[in-house]
């Protein structure tokens, strides 16, 4: 039987309008996505008890003043993988990190219970955020 | 909707109980398709965040509510369910009672500078000169202007008028009106000035007169102890001729003497001399003048921010102006107000007014006594004089009102050992510095001591046990030699204030761990 990976809004960075749903592999990505997108300590501020780890790429890129080098990169795709396998969905996942002319791009590819999943999630340094479910 | 009580106002749901009773419940009958509860989901953070925002909106209904009530806003009371509204305090405190809240203000000094070059300077303008106490780490800013002759003109010295760097708060460990033999070590933080440098004056007691007469009193001998001297005109008369009565340590008065240089209590004697100063009669029956020993050099009072509950009893204590007759001019003639209204006036008459004891007279037929101090200290010289000019100037016609300062209680705490962690040692000892000094100086809110009050032993060790790195305190803590509760006063018949003025890195015993 096939594991029920829940539907929920489409929501990466803003909620869409009109609203959309999504459901399955799709579903996991979206939630993925947002771990990336959200500043630690955010869940707590509105009463929520249970941990939640995430990491706002966005900042991470704004407050780069020593470049994007690869070091920089690879200790991002560490901490990204690690926030990643927080989610109770996913059994494996690797995020492979690029940055080009200003816009930094995670690959993220990864298994869960229904199977392999994948989604490039991009960033530019006004804080634009764009996801693309592969 | 039925009409909520005050209980359903003052009741703030907690954010679970808002999820599972309104915003859970509103989903399913709106048939939600959302099945991913996991924490970040997009409706799950959503309604969390609707449900914070819906308690956040009855926690600010019941403050409005609660507001309401003056025993809630003033601090004499706890609403239910944490509600705190003392915040309200002041605003309630002027719009219904049109009395503001007295803010803090610096304690004022006198230091004295001492030029040893042969140039002067000046006039340097306020605020140029700033001086540090190296004992208590205190800055003071000179507020007048101020010019240092040369060594040749006065050897030198000026004494001037320093205020504190910053407005007195107790609770942040901005205590300013210490004993000034514990705030010594002055150096100069203004190095624009060579060939000066800082010191405290000598500190003389001021004397304070109430009442009419030319003639003066100079104190002299021993002046180091801790005393409280009152000289009373029995009869009118300049010096030889006149007499009056002496009372030490709101004692009994003595019999009348003839005016003259008289030696008083302590163990080296007070001597009072007296002087005509061009009057005849010099000293006039009536006439009050007050004194304590050592003198300071304090010129104001520092205080910290009136407390909710302060400024509540004073608004409290205006109820019985109600009934007051008024002049033509429409100023109220207090006839005889009650000793809360009495209060109320004094501490109005003078912001440095901290603690204030009403109290009639066991042996004398309508007279009122109110003793008044300031926050850990003895008011400076010239506070009671003008309280007493107050009060005179509403000729009470059936109350004698009579203005006067407590004597002074040494306290002296030791005995306790106390183990801290070794890392929060010296701030576990800043923290129990302003903790004990501001129970003793009058000014926690959680135990209020006043003139004649009961000094509690467990109270004290519970502040002990609280300071943050503190692991364990034994049950060695006196207060003054006696491991008990000391109930002021401990001369008989007399009113008597706590002070103060030990540092707790040496009054305790203390072991790192």
């Amino acid at each position: 039987m096939a594991t029920d990976l829940g539907t929920d809004v489409a929501a990466a960075s803003d909620w869409p309008d009109p609203e959309e749903l999504v459901a399955g592999e799709d579903n996991v990505a979206y939630a993925l996505a947002r771990r990336l997108l959200q500043p630690a300590g955010v869940m707590e501020e509105i009463g929520e008890t249970e941990t939640y780890d995430c990491i706002d790429v966005r900042d991470w890129l704004a407050t780069r003043t020593s470049g994007t080098g690869s070091q920089e990169l690879s200790d991002l795709e560490a901490q990204a993988t690690q926030v990643l396998l927080s989610d109770p969905r996913v059994a494996s996942v690797t995020a492979s990190a690029t940055f080009d002319a200003g816009r930094l791009s995670l690959l993220v590819e990864g298994a869960g219970a229904e199977g392999p999943f994948k989604f490039i999630l991009s960033v530019d340094q006004l804080s634009a955020a764009a996801l693309q479910v592969l | 909707m039925a009409t909520p009580t005050l209980d359903d106002l003052l009741n703030i749901p907690t954010q679970q109980a808002v999820l599972d009773q309104e915003v859970f419940p509103e989903l399913q009958l709106r048939k939600v398709r959302i099945t991913d509860w996991l924490i970040g989901g997009v409706y799950r953070t959503a309604a969390y965040l609707v449900s914070r925002l819906y308690v956040n909106s009855r926690t600010v209904q019941a403050a409005v509510a609660a507001g309401g009530f003056e025993d809630w806003a003033f601090g004499f009371a706890t609403p239910p369910n944490g509600i705190d509204v003392t915040g309200w305090a002041p605003l309630i405190a002027k719009q219904r009672y049109g009395v503001p809240q007295i803010l803090a203000t610096p304690t004022k000094r006198i230091f004295r500078l001492t030029n040893s070059l042969v140039s002067g300077y000046g006039p340097i303008g306020a605020g140029r000169i700033t001086v540090q106490t190296s004992a208590a780490g205190h800055r003071y800013i000179s507020d007048e202007d101020i010019t240092i002759p040369g060594s040749g003109t006065n050897g030198g010295i000026v004494d001037a008028v320093f205020r504190s760097e910053f407005p007195f708060d107790s609770a942040g460990g901005y205590a300013y009106n210490s004993d000034p033999t514990s705030d010594t070590g002055l150096v100069l933080v203004t190095a624009d000035f060579p060939g000066v440098t800082v010191t405290n004056p000598p500190q003389v007691p001021g004397v304070n007169q109430v009442g009419p007469g030319l003639g003066k009193i100079t104190p002299g001998g021993t002046l180091t102890e801790t005393h409280t001297v009152a000289v009373r005109i029995a009869a009118d008369g300049n010096v030889g001729a006149g007499t009056w009565q002496i009372q030490l340590d709101n004692g009994a008065w003595s019999s009348a003497t003839t005016i003259g240089t008289t030696t008083i209590g302590g163990s080296g004697g007070i001597t009072i001399t007296p002087a005509n100063n061009g009057g005849s009669p010099a000293f006039k029956a009536g006439t009050v003048y007050y004194f304590h020993t050592p003198g300071t050099d304090i010129t104001v009072a520092g205080r910290d921010t009136e407390t909710p509950q302060e400024l509540g009893a004073r608004c409290y204590g205006l109820r019985p102006a109600l009934g007051f007759v008024k002049d033509p001019d429409g100023n109220w003639i207090p006839v005889s107000p009650t000793a809360s209204a009495y209060e109320t006036l004094a501490r109005s008459a003078s912001d440095e007014v901290k603690v204030c004891f009403v109290q009639t007279s066991p042996t004398v037929n309508n007279q009122v006594f109110i003793y008044v101090a300031g926050q850990g200290t003895l008011l400076p010289s010239g506070v009671v004089s003008l309280l007493q000019a107050f009060f005179d100037h509403f000729t009470m016609t059936t109350d004698r009102v009579l203005v006067a300062e407590p004597a002074q209680r040494t306290i002296t705490l030791g005995g306790a050992t106390v183990k801290v962690k070794a890392a929060q040692l010296a701030s576990a000892q800043a923290a129990l510095q302003t903790a004990i000094g501001a129970y003793l100086g009058g000014s926690d809110v959680r135990s209020q001591l006043s003139i004649n009050g009961l000094i509690d032993r467990s109270y004290i060790a519970a502040l002990i046990r609280s300071t943050p790195g503190v692991t364990h305190v034994d049950d060695g803590l006196t207060i003054n030699t006696a491991a008990a509760d000391l109930q002021l006063p401990v001369t008989p018949d007399a009113y008597e204030l706590a002070t103060w003025s030990q540092l707790v890195s040496s009054a305790f015993t203390w072991i790192t761990v």
